[in-house]
């Protein structure tokens, strides 16, 4: 008698493959995305579970407040004095600091990317500043600007300026030549290439950098903050850690990771407002082959 | 209506490194004409085609268009390109839009007018669809609605076609053909297909490269095209084996060049 073949199995169907039918009727099917972000949860609750561990079991101490304290500490912030107006100084710092390299860095960038002796200029000065810990010239920063909010502009500004810079001029130099070819040839003179054309083909560039110097416009901000000390949320960070009040020191590093991912997910929202022929790109053109 | 004068155009810094892509290229387009230039790579067609439009400015000679010389684009002539150059952030009526928004049209004029050949091309109701939701060909289509859009006198076709599969080919060149009959336009296409040449031109300028020059201008003199017969009657394919015997030689070279 010979032997069932693989041929003869009944083939899988699309219900027998999702689990659903016969034995597999109990089991819950998550969608991708969900089971991505449990996945993803995994490694800070682990993080968590074991700092509240290592804190109010393994090695209690006054410098390590488990993160529940941390946590109320941190929704209590509003209300400790003083705070509102901190937290507005610095947010002001950021705001103006990154503003300020957006007003200036997008069109300087627009046109380093068209001009080629600009282009090899700045390009110069880019790659630098981006090598070089920025961090390191906080000092002179405040030895030229002071301790007051001009020199926490300043830091925050020295901190986005370069990457955005870099990011736009890279966007502007690789718009395809067969664009601005149509656009002269329709009539766009300099100005109009660079309005109809050219900006909007650099745009996912841009965006880009946007994001990626929001990001560091807030780290510029946390440093200018820890060592410019005099005020702002860096102030508290010392007054706190002065009076032995851990738990609320660490609430404020979490307040730095709250506005860095609300600035960021700002920019990604724009990003996706603007940007939404890219999605309609890549799958709908296969379908239409 | 357009007359090449000994225009030539080479580039390089220096006398060694010169590329001479075009020498001595003198040639008369007569209004209402569709004219061909068919060569082999590197003969100079693309050059020419883009002096014609004021995108380049010759070395040497002039091209005038109705006694004005040409110094820039101008709204009497449109191109179509080889890689459709469609904005890829704009839908359908926003690229076929592009150069009337350029010459200031006020939206509802232009979107009216834009509705209209995009109706032409037949690619209605793709209107808000963007580029890279179409095919090769329904792209060409919108670039076509774009060039025609701005009425041009003078249409200049890049090898338009050449992106497409030849299905899709046969088909715009049956399309390009119905629609011309509508309109009044000039037509300098560049093409590297003998068949299409002849298929669509009243006359065909043969050009050989290095230096890139005309070589040879014929008169297709064929009964109106526009069926499928049309491509294999007798006459059509002594037109093209003539144009094929001339070009052999340079397309032989241009593939040793580059082995």
């Amino acid at each position: 008698m010979p032997r069932k073949s693989v041929l003869s199995r009944p083939l899988p169907t699309a219900d027998r493959a999702a689990g659903v039918g016969d034995g597999n009727r109990h089991r819950l099917r998550w969608s991708l995305g969900t089971r991505t972000f449990l996945l993803r949860a995994i490694v800070p609750v682990a993080v968590l579970a074991s700092w509240q561990l290592y804190s109010v079991v393994l090695s209690p101490s006054l410098f390590t407040p488990p993160p529940i304290e941390v946590f109320t500490a941190l929704l209590r912030l509003p209300f400790e004095p003083g705070f509102l107006e901190a937290a507005g100084g610095t947010l002001l710092a950021l705001a103006y600091g990154f503003g300020l390299a957006v007003l200036l860095g997008i069109p300087a960038g627009l046109i380093a990317g068209r001009v080629r002796l600009l282009g090899a200029i700045a390009g110069g000065y880019v790659a630098l500043l981006l090598t070089i810990p920025m961090a390191s010239l906080v000092p002179v920063i405040i030895v030229l600007f002071g301790i007051g909010l001009e020199a926490r502009v300043a830091v925050v500004f020295a901190f986005a300026l370069p990457l955005l810079v870099g990011d736009v001029m890279a966007g502007a130099s690789s718009v395809p030549r067969g664009l601005l070819e149509m656009g002269r040839s329709f009539g766009c003179g300099r100005w109009q290439l660079g309005r109809r054309v050219i900006f909007p083909a650099a745009l996912p560039e841009i965006f880009a950098g946007l994001r990626l110097s929001a990001a560091r416009a807030v780290i510029g901000m946390v440093v200018a903050e820890l060592i410019v000390i005099s005020s702002g949320l860096g102030g508290m960070v010392t007054v706190f850690l002065a009076r032995y009040q851990m738990d609320k020191a660490y609430a404020i590093t979490f307040v730095f990771l709250i506005i860095s991912g609300l600035l960021v997910g700002f920019v990604q929202y724009l990003e996706s407002r603007f940007l939404k022929w890219r999605s309609s790109e890549e799958g709908a053109v296969h379908a239409a082959m | 209506m357009i007359e090449v004068v000994d225009v030539s155009k080479v580039y390089g810094p220096t006398p060694e490194e010169q590329v001479v892509a075009l020498q001595g290229v003198s040639l008369s387009i007569k209004q209402g004409e569709f004219v061909s230039l068919i060569g082999a790579s590197g003969c100079g067609k693309t050059t020419l085609l883009k002096i014609l439009d004021g995108l380049i400015r010759p070395s040497q000679g002039r091209v005038e268009i109705d006694g004005n010389l040409v110094t820039g684009p101008g709204p009497d002539r449109a191109v179509v390109f080889q890689d459709f150059a469609l904005m890829p952030w704009a839908n359908v009526i926003e690229n076929v839009a592009f150069g009337l928004s350029v010459r200031g049209v006020p939206k509802r004029e232009r979107m009216d007018i834009s509705a209209e050949h995009i109706a032409q091309v037949g690619l209605v109701g793709f209107e808000t669809k963007n580029p890279g939701q179409l095919s090769g060909g329904m792209q060409q289509r919108v670039g076509l609605a774009r060039a025609l859009a701005v009425k041009p006198q003078i249409l200049l076709m890049d090898e338009p076609f050449g992106s497409l599969d030849a299905q899709t080919r046969h088909l715009m060149q049956e399309d390009l053909l119905g629609m011309l009959e509508e309109e009044n336009l000039t037509v300098v296409f560049v093409t590297h297909d003998m068949d299409e040449a002849v298929y669509l031109s009243d006359r065909v300028a043969i050009m050989s490269p290095r230096p890139g020059r005309v070589v040879e201008v014929l008169d297709v003199d064929l009964p109106e095209s526009g069926s499928a017969e049309g491509r294999r009657s007798p006459e059509f394919l002594e037109l093209t084996n003539y144009i094929w015997e001339k070009l052999r030689d340079a397309v032989r070279q241009q593939e040793e060049m580059s082995a």
